[in-house]
């Protein structure tokens, strides 16, 4: 009889030594299960705290962006912006910034997206929230990671927020037609306290250009950098009259019917030669194209274009002669012009401001000159030529600025 | 008689241990679980919410305020536009009879300080209702109007 051979005291039983192996295993990978959940907890939270900066920043950089704008101070820019960053919270706490380190003014080179603090001129302004030990709102502790360790984490945003002014691009479309004639000097008016108040913004890209149209177009003067030129373009808008009316026959005619303007467009510009008696009629739509052609062809691709057609009138053909049919023909296809020179420059991104001078309320005229606004454009319409300036600098304040980041 | 092929009382008994371990630690186990699950979709869907009010609020700030359509309009819009394709537990923003998402805009302040104040408030159901988590996942922007 064999007797089972006995377990031996230092070998014990396999089973005996798998005994408590579960909870050793489970001890370590529950260490590891536990730091993966903490890092993917932590690091959403992370993340939100980052958003959360970013759209601190975004608000008070937008907002310090539109004060500058508005006021030209950089010190209320940046009270501005401080108020912003206080209006919001940022880890439960309102979040807050140093008014002189956390904004910084400057350029931004929309070709090159890169921005400039140390550039002569300041277009753009940067702000900083920050969530760091250094900074004023203080590092803040992560939920879970303090089991391994690391309390607080500096959190601060992915980059700095930057509002810059796209610079602006901006033609005016000006009726001079004969109708015009008793209101030129509130158009010019006009024009120049428009000039005026592109000036007085101070941003050194902004361009303006003018382009005049009877019932053709033609380049007043070419897109010019406000800062440097604003001498040569006041000089030239003071110069503004409307057509220039000094050919045969009117020689004979005198007053009010001749008009010596030598700097302007003839008021039968490109008429036929069967026609060359007669002023060529009202063609916004030829105004509308040569302001987008202007505009397209600048070279700057970033700038906020804008056309600002003011007229008396609507678009309509004088023949002057019996064949009503044509005429009617010849006014509605002009009308049609200028409906797809709109969309053309909607197609471009180009706005449309509208002014209507309409003294003797005419519908068809305020129609069309209502639907012509495209863009961020509006429509104005008025009686009173004098309204002219005040409208124009109204607008100067309404053509949009744009953040980047 | 050859030996029992059936294991001892004893042995029975430490197999027993290992599913009282598992019974024991299951819970444990699902609850670091639930937590990550939680908390980070918690996180991630409040990092959404505030740039869906961010990006929103920042469409409405440059709309003209007398234009036929107003800033806190195209903002609510906006706003709506943008977590609806979170897929936020059917949540769905766009629709007017959905009360678990309130997108809230108003114009506050005078000229020239005029502000749009935007903000959301959804509920946020429980992923798997084993960990207590906050119920509304709530974000909120202030934007200075560009054209006022």
């Amino acid at each position: 009889m064999s007797t089972p051979p006995s377990p031996s005291p230092r070998r014990p039983d396999r089973r005996h030594r798998r005994r408590g192996n579960y909870a050793i295993l489970v001890g370590l990978s529950s260490t590891g299960i536990l730091g993966m959940g903490a890092v993917a907890v932590d690091t959403a939270y992370v993340h939100l705290v980052e958003a959360q900066a970013q759209a601190i920043s975004d608000a008070a950089a937008h907002a310090a962006l539109v004060t500058l704008k508005l006021s030209g101070d950089e010190d209320q820019a940046r009270n501005t912006a401080k108020a912003f960053v206080n209006a919001h919270k940022l880890v439960g706490k309102m979040a807050d910034i140093d008014i002189d380190s956390d904004i910084v003014f400057g350029s931004w080179d929309f070709d090159l997206q890169q921005f400039d603090a140390s550039a002569s001129y300041v277009n753009s302004v940067q702000v900083s929230v920050n969530k760091t030990d250094s900074s004023v709102n203080g590092s803040f502790n992560t939920l879970l990671m303090g089991m391994f360790g690391t309390s607080h984490q500096n959190a601060q945003t992915q980059s700095p927020a930057t509002g810059a002014m796209r610079f602006r691009e901006i033609v005016i479309v000006q009726d001079v037609t004969g109708s015009f004639a008793q209101e030129i000097d509130d158009a010019r008016d006009a024009d120049l306290a428009f000039l005026d108040a592109v000036y007085a913004d101070d941003f050194p890209g902004d361009r303006i250009g003018m382009v005049t149209f009877v019932g053709s177009a033609t380049e007043y003067t070419p897109l010019e950098y406000v800062n440097d030129d604003y001498s040569a373009i006041r000089s030239d808008w003071a110069n503004l009259d409307w057509c220039d009316r000094s050919y045969y026959p009117y020689y004979y005619y005198g007053p009010p019917y001749y008009h010596s303007a030598p700097q302007m467009m003839p008021c039968n510009y490109q008429n036929s030669y069967y026609l060359s008696y007669y002023d060529s009629g009202t063609a916004q739509g030829t105004g509308l194209d040569a302001a987008i052609d202007m505009l397209l062809s600048s070279g700057d691709d970033y700038s906020t274009k804008t056309i600002i057609i003011v007229s008396d009138g609507q678009p309509e053909c004088v023949y002057r002669s019996s064949d009503w049919a044509a005429e009617a023909a010849c006014t509605a296809a002009r009308e049609q012009d200028a409906y797809d020179a709109a969309d053309w420059a909607e197609e471009n991104n180009i706005s449309v401001f509208s002014v209507s001078f309409n003294d003797t309320y005419n519908a068809t005229q305020s129609a069309v000159m209502e639907a012509l606004v495209r863009g961020n454009g509006e429509f104005y319409e008025t009686p009173d030529p004098a309204d002219l300036p005040d409208i124009l600098e109204d607008i100067a304040e309404k053509i949009p600025i744009a953040l980047v980041q | 008689m050859g030996p029992s092929l059936q294991p001892s009382p004893r042995v029975r008994r430490r197999r027993g241990s290992n599913v009282i371990e598992f019974a024991l630690l299951l819970p444990v186990f699902i609850g670091i679980l639930s937590f990550t699950f939680e908390y980070s979709y918690y996180f991630f869907m409040r990092t959404t919410a505030m740039d869906a009010v961010r990006l929103g609020c920042r469409t409405g700030a440059v709309v003209p305020p007398t234009g036929a359509r107003t800033p806190d309009d195209a903002a609510s819009d906006a706003i709506k536009t943008n977590m609806s394709g979170s897929g936020f537990f059917g949540i769905d923003c766009m629709a007017p009879d959905d009360d678990r998402c309130e997108v809230s805009v108003s114009l506050d302040g005078d000229v020239p300080s005029q502000t749009l104040s935007c903000s959301i408030a959804m509920s946020y159901p429980s992923i798997t209702g084993l960990i207590p988590v906050p119920d509304s996942v709530e974000a909120r922007s202030v934007q200075l109007l560009e054209i006022q």
